[in-house]
């Protein structure tokens, strides 16, 4: 399937507040810049805003909008609990799958760490999956800052996300407070999340619809990111003048997002997409690319894409799209299945019906350890919600660590090497 | 300055907080001259627990080298271990771009910059980034890339990492202490490697233990650069709280007998020898079966190195230890735990002390002493290196300038 001779749906959806920031960044700088009254061309990007507060919402640039869990949430946003933003979007699933049906490509932008990113990103990314298109989530991870919590949702979430799509792109804010420079202003670090987020959908989809030098059609993204469940890495970087492809490809490798070459000696697959004016040639095609592919050390599967626009001349953009090889914790995440719809609506069920216990659950007091938590949350509650818990040691075994007994305890491969040796192997002393 | 510069390395340890003095002389080498000892409290498994405890004990520490080296102790070097360090390596890469591909002083610093950065948790920061060795357009073991021709630079590095806070209290620890101040810190296992190995026992390959009453740290090296390191946070603390909880008495005595009577080797013991515990226990005398002790310690010893061993075979450095292994620490007393090591790990095992250092030999010759004479060892190398640069920062220019010239000329 070409996108040229095919209509082919490109759905860029925001969900939360974050999410629907960096839409609007993208309806804002327009994509693709048609002029009104001009025939849509095929694959135009279909921009959607998702979002469980309907005050943020009706904010929102965004053409198309999407209320999310009026039921559960009332319009009022799922106050940083993933579980509501989770259920909000399973009381919607029908639309969802009714929007989704027949997307060849979609993006999930969202901002991890709270509730409707959180928790409804990426149930809407596996509705998409499972609606059949190639599904990119493009997330951002809290700053530091903004505590422990919220930072623990976000990694959740992220793992989540990395099963529930084909790939991930994930930013952590911190990096982009790295970018923007001490001084930046607190617009300008959120403006790089969405700039990238907005650049990328655009690169994209002029590779795949604009008539190019070297053509890649959407089989070549979707055999470069289906299935990986890992993380990929965006970066961009634009050229002038005389020797534009040099300038650009040092724009590119020296992109922060790309960890100082770190990401491209890792990388697997790489996929180089320029964009540039009528005079575009071959020679600069191939330094830039060969410049790229210098810095990889894993010999990668590298993916050329070139376009021509006669809005670019004198300029080259080159964008690059890494996806590294699968680390073991990927795998590890990957082991352990996903849980079915069936589970996961009674799981959500019980949650629903656990009600303040389950919100206990999450909400656990700052300061207050998780376990301890927990413990509440069963001793009021009954029955259900067993998969939130942690296993917990037996107390008696603390009474055999002495001396150890209040400190950290030293965790090798799942065992506690505070017990004594003998214990822990069963040998009978005297 | 009459007297030669002195470099002072304070380590908090779990057993004892130990401040060594050395002097560096003019010919780059390193001389002990004091050292300074006060038992620890407030530390467990290398972190500190009770700060206003440990500062004490370092204070004490600090005056008692003052003493012994005479000299007053302003600004040191601090050893830091425990759970939280880690390690991984890690490579960056650089294309040369220059005019003739030639490879910069710059293109090094890059490539080292670039090395550096990788994704450690955000909470952590990097204690050392130790270059293994470059790589210039495939050509391995280059030790020294500047003006070598290429196109594209790469750099392997060992990262040895550790959690911020707890760092930072190790130099709060010392900063609170005024004059006292921290110039660097180090990792105490990488630490312990400096002072215990030679030049070309690192060439060699050598393994590193250093099992000290917290925390057992180790280094690997080979082919003259540090491959593996890491921490168990397993040590002499954990050999007297098995024997306490093993035979049932109180950790004191655990503690006394270990030293006294302790062993890992079962031969040397007869099954009937007994040791009786007077005055410790209220009613009576206990008496403890010698084999009982010893088959305690020997689980917990064993158990450790065996840790050590999956951890070099991890590393896949196991067949490039031609210098063998070397035990340091206060561990490293333990009698039967050279004849232990040898067997588990398959190496020839030595107890390793102090040999690239000159000075005082009563601290020399400890095992218990390689870590902060080590750090001594790591202060004087900061410090050439910071001299170096200041020299290098008025002779970059004339260098780079002979290179083209000698280009151009051509």
């Amino acid at each position: 399937m070409s996108l040229r001779d095919t209509k082919v749906r490109i759905l860029v959806l925001g969900v939360g507040g974050a999410g629907c920031n960096a839409l609007d960044r993208v309806a804002m700088d327009g994509l693709p810049p048609t002029s009104p009254g001009e025939q849509p061309e095929t694959g135009i990007p279909q921009l959607v805003a998702i979002n469980t507060d309907l005050q943020a919402l009706s904010n929102s640039l965004c053409g198309e909008k999407f209320q999310l869990g009026l039921k559960t949430t009332f319009g009022l946003g799922a106050g940083g609990d993933p579980i509501v933003g989770r259920k909000a979007a399973m009381e919607d699933r029908d639309r969802l799958a009714e929007m989704l049906r027949g997307a060849d490509l979609v993006f999930v932008a969202a901002g991890l760490g709270g509730g409707t990113g959180g928790g409804a990103g990426p149930f809407i990314a596996q509705l998409a999956r499972e609606a059949g298109a190639l599904t990119l989530g493009f997330v951002t991870l809290p700053f530091e800052f903004e505590g422990e919590r919220r930072c623990e949702q976000a990694t959740a979430a992220l793992g989540e996300f990395k099963r529930a799509t084909d790939a991930v792109v994930c930013v952590p804010n911190d990096k982009l407070f790295e970018m923007a420079g001490e001084r930046a202003t607190v617009l300008d670090v959120f403006r790089t999340a969405d700039d990238l987020l907005a650049e990328g959908v655009r690169a994209l989809w002029r590779m795949l619809t604009k008539p190019g030098l070297i053509n890649r059609d959407f089989n070549d993204l979707r055999r470069a990111l289906e299935k990986r469940h890992d993380e990929i890495v965006f970066a961009f970087g634009t050229g002038e003048g005389d020797d534009k492809a040099m300038a650009a490809a040092t724009a590119v490798t020296s992109n922060p997002l790309l960890g100082g070459g770190a990401i491209l000696a890792e990388a697997e697959t790489v996929l180089v997409s320029l964009r540039g004016g009528l005079e575009l040639t071959m020679t600069e095609v191939k330094r830039v690319v060969s410049q790229v592919s210098q810095q990889c050390v894993q010999k990668p599967h590298v993916l050329v894409a070139a376009s021509v626009d006669e809005n670019f001349a004198g300029k080259l953009s080159v964008l690059l799209i890494a996806s590294r090889a699968r680390s073991a914790t990927v795998e590890a995440a990957l082991a352990s299945p996903l849980p079915s719809d069936r589970e996961m609506a009674a799981s959500m069920k019980d949650k629903v019906a656990g009600g303040d216990a389950a919100m206990l659950t999450t909400a656990g007091k700052p300061g207050q350890r998780p376990e301890q938590a927990a413990e509440k949350a069963v001793g009021k509650r009954p029955g259900g919600d067993a998969n939130r818990l942690r296993q917990q040691r037996l107390a008696l075994e603390i009474n055999v660590k002495g001396r150890f007994d209040k400190v950290e305890p030293t965790i090798y491969e799942g065992e506690d090497l505070d017990l004594p040796t003998f214990l822990r192997r069963g040998i009978k002393i005297g | 300055m009459s007297r030669p510069h002195c470099i002072v390395g304070l380590e908090i340890g779990t057993s004892k907080i130990c401040t060594v003095v050395g002097e560096l002389r003019d010919d780059g080498a390193v001389a002990i001259v004091g050292v300074g000892v006060c038992p620890s409290r407030g530390v467990r498994k290398a972190e500190i627990v009770d700060l206003d405890t440990a500062e004490q004990c370092v204070l004490q520490s600090a005056h008692a080298a003052e003493e012994s080296a005479s000299t007053d102790i302003r600004g040191v070097y601090a050893g830091v271990s425990g759970a939280h360090v880690g390690s991984l390596n890690n490579r960056g890469v650089q294309p040369i771009i220059g005019e003739h591909n030639e490879v910069t002083e710059a293109d090094v610093a890059a490539v080292l910059k670039h090395a550096r950065t990788i994704n450690i948790p955000n909470q952590d920061v990097i204690l050392h980034a130790l270059c293994r060795r470059y790589e210039v357009d495939g050509q391995d073991d280059v030790d020294n890339p500047v003006g070598m021709c290429g196109s594209r630079l790469q750099a392997e590095v060992h990262v040895i990492h550790a959690v911020r806070s707890r760092t930072e209290n190790v130099i709060k620890c010392i900063r609170d202490l005024p004059p006292l101040e921290v110039n660097e810190v180090a990792f105490n296992g990488y630490a312990a490697a400096l002072a215990v190995l030679t030049e070309e026992q690192k060439q060699l390959g050598a393994l590193v233990i250093d099992m000290g009453g917290g925390t057992t740290d180790f280094v690997i090296c080979a082919r003259g650069a540090i491959r593996h390191s890491g921490v168990v946070a397993v040590g002499g603390d954990h050999i007297a709280n098995d024997i306490s909880l093993g035979l049932k008495i109180p950790l004191s005595a655990a503690e006394r007998l270990k030293v006294e009577y302790g062993s890992v080797s079962l031969e040397d013991t007869m099954k009937s020898q007994t040791v009786s515990l007077n005055g410790e226990i209220s009613i009576g005398a206990t008496v403890i079966f010698k084999d009982h002790l010893c088959q305690i310690m020997r689980l917990r010893v064993e158990e450790t190195l065996q840790l050590i061993k999956r951890e070099l075979d991890k590393s896949g450095c196991a067949q490039l230890i031609g210098a063998g292994v070397f035990l340091t620490g206060g561990c490293a007393h333990v009698r039967g735990i050279q004849q232990l090591a040898e067997g588990v790990l398959g190496l020839p095992v030595q107890i390793g002390t102090a040999k690239t250092v000159m000075g005082l030999t009563e601290a020399l010759d400890r095992p218990e002493y390689a870590t902060p004479i080590g750090i001594v060892r790591f202060g004087a190398m900061c410090e050439e290196m910071e001299r170096k640069s200041a020299r290098r920062a008025g002779r970059i220019k004339v260098f780079f300038n002979g290179i083209l010239d000698s280009i151009r000329n051509r």
